[in-house]
Formats: C-alpha cells, structure tokens, sequence
C-alpha cells in the first residue's frame, strides 16, 4: 500500500463513526519548470540576394546571428530536476518550401547542466526535442537558418513562430 | 442485542498526476521571411549591322545580328520585357528585335523597334535564366538614305 492509499483507509476508519466520509487526497504542488524566450528574426530578401546578378537564383540559404534567441530554463526544483526542451513552427504565413532549422549555439550559465542541439534541426509543424538539461539554465543561444528559398516564392512576406516548450521530467 | 447500521457515505476522490504528464511551459519567438519583388535584366553586346549590297533589281536583303544576349531573374508573375530605342530609325529602313523566351513565357518573334517601349516577351513568371540569345535584323529599301548610326536599345522587365 503506498502512503496514499494508508492515509486515506486511516481517515476512513476514523470518519466511520460520524456517519459521512469524505475523503479527499490531493496531489501536492507541482512546481512548473519555466521557459523564457527573447528574440525574433527578420530577414529581408531582395535583388541583392542573387547569386550573382540576372540570370541567376536567390542565395537560397540564410542564417540569423548565433544568439537571435535567447533562453532561459528556470524556476526548477535544483541541479538535479530533469527537463527537455520541444522545439515546432506555428506557422501564419509560412510556405513549405522554406526550410526552418534551429540549433542551440551556446550551452548558456547556471547551476544545471545542458546537453544537446548543437547541430541543426529542421522545424516542423510538430514538437522535437531540440536539447535537454537539469536545473537552471539562463541566457542560452540559439541561431535559426532558412534554406530552400528561391524565385518560384511570390514576393510575400512568410511568417512563422518558433515555439519553445520546456518540459519537466521525473 | 440489537446492532445500528448507520449509513456510511464515503466519497473517495484521489487525484494524482499520471506517471506520463509533466508539466510544460511555452516560449514563442517570430520569424519573419519578407521576399521582395525581384525583377532584375541584364544585356549584353554591342552589335554592329551594315547593309552594303543588293542584287540588282532588288531590294537590299536584310541582315541579321544573334551575337548579343540577356539573362533575366525574376520572382514576379505574369511580367514582360520591353524594348525600345532612343530615336526613331531613318525613314525607309527599320531595326528589328527578337528575343528567346527564357524558359517561360513567350517570345513575341520579331517586333519593329521605337523609341516607344514595344513588348517583346510576355508571360515570364518565376524564373532564373541566363545566356539567351536576342536578334537584331536591319531592313532598308532603296529608298533609304545612306547613314551610319548607333542607337541605344533599352530593355525593361516589368508587371
């Protein structure tokens, strides 16, 4: 029987003789671990892009600055408190043939430890595990890279939201 | 002796958080791609068209230049390419020009040159290319005065 199970059979015998046993064993608080995310990334495409005037293509492959994220994991139980970090696009205006991938650039301070993403991960619609760690982490860099543009994209502006979910684990 | 059954009610609600759900928190970032209009077109030669002879009892046969070409990028639909010249030709004689399409759209064959803008290729859309040949061909009659000239052909890619 584990400790829940005895405390509430205890309180049952106790309240049995009053006729009305209400037993309610609540789970005790969950710490939430927290993400912060600073930054956002805009990029400009024009005839400057070409690779090499008419005639030819866009550069097709454009990186932002190394840190143009900044994360913070916090708000963890101590350096021994486990979390995983899903990364996804929610995307607006966002073409397909536009390919968003992220990469952690920096393993950040604190206390914790962070292990990881340091090569690039294609974003998709859907959350991957992008790095993981334990404890407080802060100040964390990331860099997105864009590939796969071209002149077959109409002139837009194609928008999209990286997503960070940080997620606490036993 | 007598024994009292009371009526127990015992509402029993345990409340745990299952082994796989943990907890998650959200950060959220933007990113912005803003693709410009791009409508870029380059031409290069220089060339150079003499009429010297005709057989006789003829007019002068027309002569012909496919040295020269363009290359054009472009993410725009639907655009075309005018050409034009920086003065009118003499009377009696004419200057044509004829470019390849370039791999989309469709070459409008040769079509008179004048100092008002005369399309030339319509209905490019997204496309990179380079290398395409354009001709010139200068027609005169004999009824041309002899000169000798250059003129400034002008390319524009435009909606």
């Amino acid at each position: 029987m584990n400790p829940v199970h005895a405390s509430a059979a205890r309180m049952i015998g106790t309240m049995t003789m009053a006729g009305l046993v209400m037993v309610m064993v609540m789970p005790a608080p969950v710490q939430a671990v927290d993400i912060t995310v600073v930054g956002s990334w805009t990029e400009f495409i024009d005839q400057a892009d070409l690779t090499g005037g008419a005639g030819t293509n866009l550069t097709g492959t454009y990186t932002s600055m190394t840190n143009v994220n900044i994360v913070a994991i916090t708000n963890t139980t101590g350096r021994t408190d486990n979390w995983r970090v899903d990364i996804k696009r929610v995307d607006t205006t966002w073409d397909g043939s536009l390919r968003l991938s992220a990469r952690r650039t920096s393993s950040g301070s604190g206390t914790g430890r962070i292990t990881g993403g340091t090569s690039y991960l294609q974003l998709t619609t859907s959350d991957q595990t992008l790095f993981s760690g334990r404890g407080d982490r802060f100040d964390v860099s990331i860099q997105l890279r864009v590939t796969g543009a071209s002149l077959t994209l109409s002139p837009n502006q194609y928008i999209t939201t990286v997503q960070y979910t940080v997620i606490d684990m036993p | 002796m007598n024994r009292v059954i009371r009526p127990i009610l015992i509402v029993l609600v345990l409340s745990s958080f299952p082994a796989g759900l943990f907890a998650a928190e959200i950060g959220t970032s933007a990113v912005t791609f803003n693709l410009q209009q791009i409508s870029e077109i380059s031409v290069t030669g220089s060339p150079t068209l003499t009429i010297s002879s005709a057989v006789a009892g003829q007019q002068p046969q027309p002569v012909t230049d496919a040295t020269s070409r363009y290359a054009i990028s472009t993410n725009g639909t639907n655009t075309r390419i005018t050409a034009s010249i920086d003065r009118e030709m003499p009377v009696h004689t004419s200057l044509e020009i004829r470019l390849a399409a370039p791999g989309s759209g469709t070459s409008l064959g040769y079509v008179t040159l004048s100092p008002t803008p005369a399309d030339v290729v319509t209905g490019i859309s997204h496309v990179a290319s380079g290398s395409r040949t354009v001709t010139y061909r200068f027609s005169a009659t004999t009824a041309a005065e002899v000169f000798s000239a250059s003129y400034t052909v002008t390319f524009t890619l435009t909606d």
